[in-house]
């Protein structure tokens, strides 16, 4: 019988921790990124935060309200400042609140084929796709702190995004570079 | 002699090997690939037997009345016969991925069609049975699924394809996602909704892929479907369907001088896809009897059909026809023009 209970025990708790299971911190970011697009959708935040977007960062809350925290960014202003807006998830990633805290509006590159926060979107792909067959690409979807993306140039002289993400495990980063039009191009961890 | 005996025996040898290195022409099909029917095929093929066999299940998912190339019906498939020849007969470009290629079979009808000229009914004269109905778009899931989400979103929503993170394959994926693909009761915040519209920043399915965007009247039942839940996304019952459902698109209805006749008819096939809330003319509606008679545009004068604005747009010499020329809805016809002009001539009653 004590045999049975423990083993019944055991199934429950296997069972609640699955169902209490988060999505990682990557997974997070990309559902941030969806979010932003949606709300912009929605009018509920204008379209610079679609079109200037900058960076991202991600965090994992100790809160019965909220599981992550992501904030969303654009290119910094002058005095240093940044607009954001921040979003509260619950452990499956979905948004709950978002909140808009404004400054000056600093200079952000021209993307010319796709939005900023699309191409961050598959820049975070490529981390969800690897984060499990890489382990150089692991620290990035398990803890992943945040991300940015501007304009390099390319081998050929073009003009190409360039993603970098940063983790808490390690000092290294990981680049993602893309064509503007978000076609995959390479990555790195250094 | 000898010599000569052994050189005419190797010339004999080399012939008869040459011989059996040739292969066999299958009779129905010339040496570049091209499929030659039979004679009896083309002779009694019709456009229901190519609409049942190949057009419904393999080329309406992205060829669909909403855009582009339609294959729905008749006359819209008959435009573009010498097209359906040379991607579908010739080069074999269609139907595209993941859509099975066609069968022999499959060829073999399709060839017969085209040289016989694309009949609507045989040639021989033997009768038909019109192409069947497309079931009705109910506002429920299974129904949603089976005549939307199978056949515009799974090519890529589906795990292992393009779009596999978010799939699309069952009731929980939609209602459950953090990305809010369906908000019960909140059809207007739903993602399934505002990626489906024509202003949606990324429009699914991607115009690029050439498949034909869900229609404006696809979308109101795919709204009242989600409006229709409850907070734990129930819906209160699978089958009833208080609005009209769309009409089927190839079922011969009769045509009748009355605003019922004429909107299920002619209206709601060749106007509604534009002429509804969220469509491209939805500040033109064409839903109820007013919008045609007390409409400013004077689109009805009843009594008065010469100068109704509804005869003058769809008359075929008019200056911008409706509906649009290469819109892919086909024209409306003298006949119905003629049944329309009754009405109105008769009063324009309900």
């Amino acid at each position: 019988m004590k045999f049975l209970l423990l083993a019944f025990s055991i199934l429950i708790a296997g069972a609640s921790s699955a169902y209490a299971e988060q999505v990682s911190l990557a997974k997070a970011a990309e559902l941030g990124c969806h979010r932003i697009e949606r709300l912009v959708t929605l009018k509920r935040i204008d379209a610079a935060f679609l079109e200037k977007f900058y960076g991202l960062k991600i965090e994992k809350l100790d809160s019965p309200e909220a599981a992550f925290r992501f904030s969303g960014f654009q290119a910094l202003a002058a005095d240093g400042s940044s607009r954001r807006v921040e979003i509260l998830m619950d452990a499956n990633g979905k948004a709950s609140t978002h909140q808009v805290t404004d400054a000056a509006e600093g200079n952000s590159p021209t993307w010319p084929k796709t939005d900023p926060v699309t191409l961050m979107e598959y820049a975070l792909h490529y981390v969800l796709e690897n984060g499990a067959s890489k382990p150089e690409v692991a620290p990035f979807f398990n803890n992943l702190t945040e991300g940015t993306l501007t304009q390099v140039q390319g081998a050929n002289g073009q003009a190409v995004a360039q993603a970098t993400f940063k983790t808490s495990e390690s000092e290294k980063v990981l680049f993602v570079f893309q064509g503007l039009d978000g076609t995959f191009i390479s990555a790195e961890v250094k | 002699m000898t010599t000569k005996a052994a050189r005419l025996l190797l010339f004999i040898l080399f012939v008869g090997s040459l011989a059996a290195c040739s292969y066999r022409v299958e009779k129905d099909e010339d040496t570049r690939g091209v499929i030659r029917p039979s004679a009896e095929l083309v002779a009694k093929v019709s456009f229901a037997d190519v609409y049942r066999t190949v057009l419904q299940p393999k080329c309406i998912s992205c060829h669909g009345t909403s855009g582009g190339v339609s294959l729905e019906t008749y006359a819209s498939t008959k435009n573009f016969l010498g097209k359906i020849h040379d991607t579908v007969l010739i080069q074999r470009r269609m139907p595209l991925a993941p859509v099975a290629p066609l069968t022999r079979e499959e060829l073999e009808l399709v060839a017969a069609w085209v040289e016989a000229g694309g009949p609507e009914f045989p040639l021989n004269g033997d009768p038909v049975e019109p192409p069947p109905a497309d079931p009705v778009l109910q506002p429920n899931f299974p129904s949603i699924k089976e005549l939307i989400v199978d056949r515009k979103c799974l090519q890529c929503h589906t795990p292992g394809k393009e779009a596999g993170r978010i799939p699309l394959t069952k009731l929980d994926e939609f209602i459950n996602s953090p990305l809010e693909i369906v908000i019960p009761g909140n059809a207007e915040e739903s993602g399934f909704v505002l990626v489906l519209l024509e202003n949606a920043r990324k429009r699914m399915p991607p115009p690029e892929t050439g498949m034909a965007p869900v229609s404006p009247q696809e979308i109101e039942v795919i709204k009242e479907w989600i409006n229709s839940m409850d907070d734990q996304g129930q819906s209160p019952s699978p089958e009833p369907n208080p609005t009209p459902p769309v009409p089927p698109r190839n079922e011969p209805a009769p045509l009748a001088p009355t605003f019922a006749s004429i909107k299920a008819n002619v209206i709601d096939r060749k106007c509604l896809q534009c002429h509804i809330p969220g469509g491209k003319a939805e500040r033109i509606p064409l839903k109820a009897l007013k919008d045609f008679t007390e409409s400013p545009l004077e689109i009805v004068i009843p009594g008065n059909a010469e100068e109704s604005g509804l005869v003058l747009v769809t008359a075929a010499d008019a200056r911008k026809p409706m509906p649009p020329v290469g819109s892919g809805i086909p024209a409306v016809t003298p006949e119905e023009i003629n049944v329309i002009k009754e009405w109105i001539q008769n009063g324009a009653i309900n």
